[in-house]
């Protein structure tokens, strides 16, 4: 049977605790050194002696820092957190568990004989009292632990091996069942430190973000909007209601109309002749001359002749017969002055006027009224002819009037191409008219790139762009990272993912996981040189002196100058920007992130076809259009105004890609 | 950090959900995805292997309007809490504005809990910040499970702090006690960048 030792174990109601020793002044345990392991553990050896040890607290305290216990599985140094040390707890007293659940911890090639042998011994029901400063401390840390040899000492003999048969085990941890200790520690030794801040109370007064009722109500919101919007679609959807307008109602004018009082001469309404601002008043003037001499030709009556001005400029006129009119009340059955001056004249009133009019018109003026009243004419005659009755039979002589035509008709294609005033030469650079009526953009023309002589010409697609075609003996690697090789993958997934195994046909949800781009500068770092010399070519290209050591920073700077350029980034197969000006950053790691993918893929598809990896991609768009290049491991991506890149900066840009490609090998 | 969109008028703040494997840190989101209205939440993005265990991390994002003429959206990080994963929990702690520490209220799962709960020390330190500059609260997981560690013991074990944290008892399976303790952490994150915000204005 053990003992109590120094108050730390013992059995319960058996002894009374005696007070502990200061843990200073208690002699340190001799520490078992390790042997090789025993050949047979199990089973009581015979003549075994009890092994009694004095523990102290101190000792109790020491055996939490054990050496790492074989039977236990170990977590990755780099992993697994710092154990906590548990601090001491200076507090008196045990914590009293029956021997039972110490014993059911205990691993049974430390016992004498199996679990259940030895739970149906008597002794199984002693309670061992196990120090309340070691629970304690040992508590926060979710675990409970002791060391055999600390155990033993405690619990009755004749359970556990002899240590000096186990030696190896006796700093081996053995966990008590945390649930059980602490059901029997005194409720006041696990109250929380009394220092301790409470939480804000405006966190605790504050709304929930996520309370219920905010949940009620923005459902209910969403509702509501929901119904709106199903309102809405279906007024929008059905079609236009018909108007049902009250009937209207008929106008008898003998009974809706009230009697008014007869309107004075002064207040009725003059008539005025027609407004036609857009015709000129001349021109319409002589017309009409024209065409009532053709009236009156037809109807006998001798007319001035038409070549003479017989009408004054309406203008001048009316504006003076307004004025001399301008108080004389005009009865309302005559025609307004305005009326009067369009009328056809009577012959004195014409001579009158013609006097007092210009004595000289334009002869073509003339013959156009002319012609227009003949076209008049013969539009409401239905004939095409003038002047029927006067029309000699077929083969006589022809009218003036005809002849006339015929001289003004002759005139017309006897123009002098002098004259002509020949249309608009078209500005450089504008567009031309087209003379097709509707623009083909599929079909339009596209300007081919121009592409080495030692490689094929790429095939184009139209509406989408050209792809530069390289041989297959450039080898591309694709970016997707591949679990049958581990070196693609960042560092960091490899630590994250230390499970992944080689990619096999079940393993298809792992796909996703290997799709995402991790940043990792691995590929890129060699890529990353500050500054560098650069081929006297590109240099040159680049307006720089040719030995003069540049960055990718300032390659990017001068390509971003260059006029109609937005922007430019160079990436790696990883995606990850090399140097990037571009005025959206997100944008720019997008464009790096996504262009080796696109090349990749496109290549891969005109592998299928049969055909040549692409090495450049053009992606015409109306505002900014995307220039893929890609050089061994290295994209170039430029982004410009045009649909098509001019060949001195696709030539540039080539040689600065290979330049970069060369020294990344 | 928060991100705050003036020009959108959005505040982001991450939040991450903490703790041992299988503690339920993923069935919190998925309880508040399907809790929460579709006007509010994002999709549930979760990267799983063949046993639902997270590989990654999962993903949602939760938008509300409690600051006045921000718009609020909350994204929930989960860590996949197996302890070969430290590097993606370090990775996932990036810029996190909260954290949630789920703890398994299973007796065996203790040792696992405050394992975690110093892992996730170390790796805020890592990523240079500290418990005391984070908000967190507690979420005791798993409370409706026979003999679950009584809250005497949790709250000594991960309550025993300078600071008092908000604790919350929860079951994430039946979904009790998952929109409490989000609010929870919300309500400190939006207390504390009240008060920033409070503090730069008097300033000036």
């Amino acid at each position: 049977m053990a003992s109590n030792f120094l108050g730390l174990f013992g059995k319960k109601k058996e002894e009374v605790l005696a007070p502990q020793a200061s843990p200073t002044l208690s002699p340190p345990v001799e520490e078992a050194k390790p042997k090789s392991p025993p050949s047979g553990l199990i089973g009581l050896p015979q003549g075994r002696k009890r092994v009694t040890q004095r523990l102290s607290l101190k000792g109790l305290q020491e055996s939490g820092k054990i050496a790492p216990d074989p039977t236990k599985i170990q977590l990755p140094s780099a992993v697994a957190p710092a154990r906590a040390v548990p601090e001491p707890v200076e507090v008196d007293g045990t914590v009293d568990i029956p021997f039972s659940i110490i014993l059911n911890s205990i691993p049974e090639q430390l016992l004498v004989a199996d679990h259940a042998t030895l739970l149906v011994h008597p002794e199984v029901m002693v309670q061992i009292g196990l120090p309340l400063s070691h629970v304690l401390s040992m508590l926060p840390s979710g675990k409970l632990e002791f060391s055999l040899s600390d155990l033993v000492g405690a619990i009755p003999a004749g359970f556990v091996q002899p240590l000096e048969n186990i030696p190896d085990y006796a700093q081996t941890p053995i966990s008590l069942p945390l649930a059980e200790v602490f059901r029997r520690i005194p409720p006041h030794l696990l109250a929380l430190r009394s220092d301790q801040r409470p939480v804000d109370a405006a966190v605790k007064n504050m709304v929930d973000p996520f309370s219920r009722e905010a949940l009620e109500k923005a459902q209910a919101e969403a509702k509501e909007k929901a119904v709106e919007a199903d309102t809405q679609f279906a007024v929008e959807a059905e079609p236009a209601p018909e108007l049902n307008p009250e009937p209207i109602p008929e106008l008898v004018m003998e009974e809706s109309v009230p009697e008014y009082a007869p309107i004075p001469e002064y207040m009725a309404p003059s008539f005025e002749a027609p407004v036609e601002p857009d015709f000129d008043p001349v021109m319409l003037a002589e017309a009409e001359a024209a065409l009532a001499a053709v009236e009156a030709r037809k109807a006998g009556v001798e007319l001035p002749n038409v070549y003479d001005p017989i009408l004054p400029p309406p203008p001048a006129y009316s504006a003076t017969y307004q004025q001399e009119e301008a108080h004389q009340e005009t009865p309302i059955s005559e025609p307004s002055a305005e009326a009067n001056a369009w009328a056809f004249p009577v012959s004195g009133q014409a001579e009158e006027a013609a006097a007092d009019s210009e004595p000289e018109m334009d002869p073509a003026l003339v013959e156009w009224a002319r012609k227009m009243a003949q076209e008049e004419s013969a539009a409401q005659s239905g004939e095409p002819q003038l002047s029927e009755p006067e029309l000699p039979p077929y083969g006589e002589e022809e009218t003036n009037l005809g002849n006339d035509l015929n001289s003004s008709l002759a005139q017309e294609e006897a123009v002098n191409p002098d004259d002509v005033v020949p249309p608009p030469a078209p500005a450089p650079g504008a567009f031309e008219v087209n003379k097709i009526g509707m623009f083909d953009a599929l079909n339009a023309p596209t300007r081919p790139i121009r592409k080495p002589k030692s490689q094929p010409q790429p095939p184009e697609i139209k509406g989408f762009g050209s792809f530069n075609i390289v041989e297959k003996s450039q080898e591309i690697v694709t970016p997707v990272p591949s679990y049958t090789d581990p070196s693609a993958l960042p560092e960091e997934f490899d630590q994250a993912t230390p499970e992944l195994e080689p990619e096999t046909e079940d393993s298809t949800q792992m796909e996703p996981v290997g799709s995402i781009n991790l940043s990792s500068p691995a590929s890129s770092a060699p890529l990353l040189s500050p500054r560098i010399r650069l081929s006297p070519t590109i240099n040159r290209y680049l307006s720089l002196d040719e030995n003069a050591e540049i960055s990718f920073a300032d390659v990017m700077n001068h390509v971003r100058r260059w006029p109609g350029v937005s922007g430019c980034v160079i990436t790696g197969k990883d995606g990850l920007p090399i140097s990037a000006v571009v005025d959206d950053v997100l944008f720019s790691k997008s464009l790096s992130a996504f262009a080796p993918k696109i090349v990749a893929r496109v290549s891969e598809l005109f592998v299928d076809l049969g055909m040549p990896e692409v090495q450049e991609i053009h992606v015409p768009m109306d505002d900014v259009s995307t220039f893929l290049f890609r050089e061994a491991d290295v994209y170039f991506i430029l982004l410009y105004k045009e649909a098509s890149l001019p060949q001195w900066y696709r030539k540039v840009i080539k040689a600065v890609l290979e330049e970069i490609a060369t020294r990344h090998k | 950090m928060a991100f705050i969109n003036y020009s959108k008028r959005e505040i982001q703040l991450k939040i991450v959900y903490y703790g041992c494997a299988l503690c339920g840190k993923t069935t919190n989101l998925i309880k508040l995805h399907s809790g929460i209205n579709s006007t509010q939440k994002g999709e549930l993005v979760s990267l799983a292997t063949d046993a639902d265990r997270t590989l990654f991390f999962d993903f949602l994002s939760l938008s509300t309007q409690t600051l006045p003429g921000f718009d609020t959206r909350f994204q929930l990080y989960t860590v996949p809490g197996q302890p070969v994963y430290n590097t993606t929990r370090q990775l996932v702690l990036k810029g996190v504005d909260g954290i949630v520490f789920v703890v398994d209220s299973h007796w065996d799962k203790m040792e696992e809990n405050v394992e975690s709960f110093a892992n996730l020390q170390e790796n805020l330190i890592e990523n240079h910040l500290s418990m005391a500059q984070i908000p967190y609260v507690i979420q005791y997981n798993k409370r409706d499970i026979e003999n679950p560690a009584p809250l005497e013991y949790l709250e000594f074990t991960f309550n025993n702090r300078a600071t008092q944290s908000l604790t919350f008892e929860a079951s994430a399976y039946t979904g009790e006690g998952v929109l409490d303790t989000l609010n929870g952490v919300a309500r400190l994150l939006l207390a504390k960048y009240s008060k920033s915000a409070g503090n730069k204005a008097t300033k000036q």
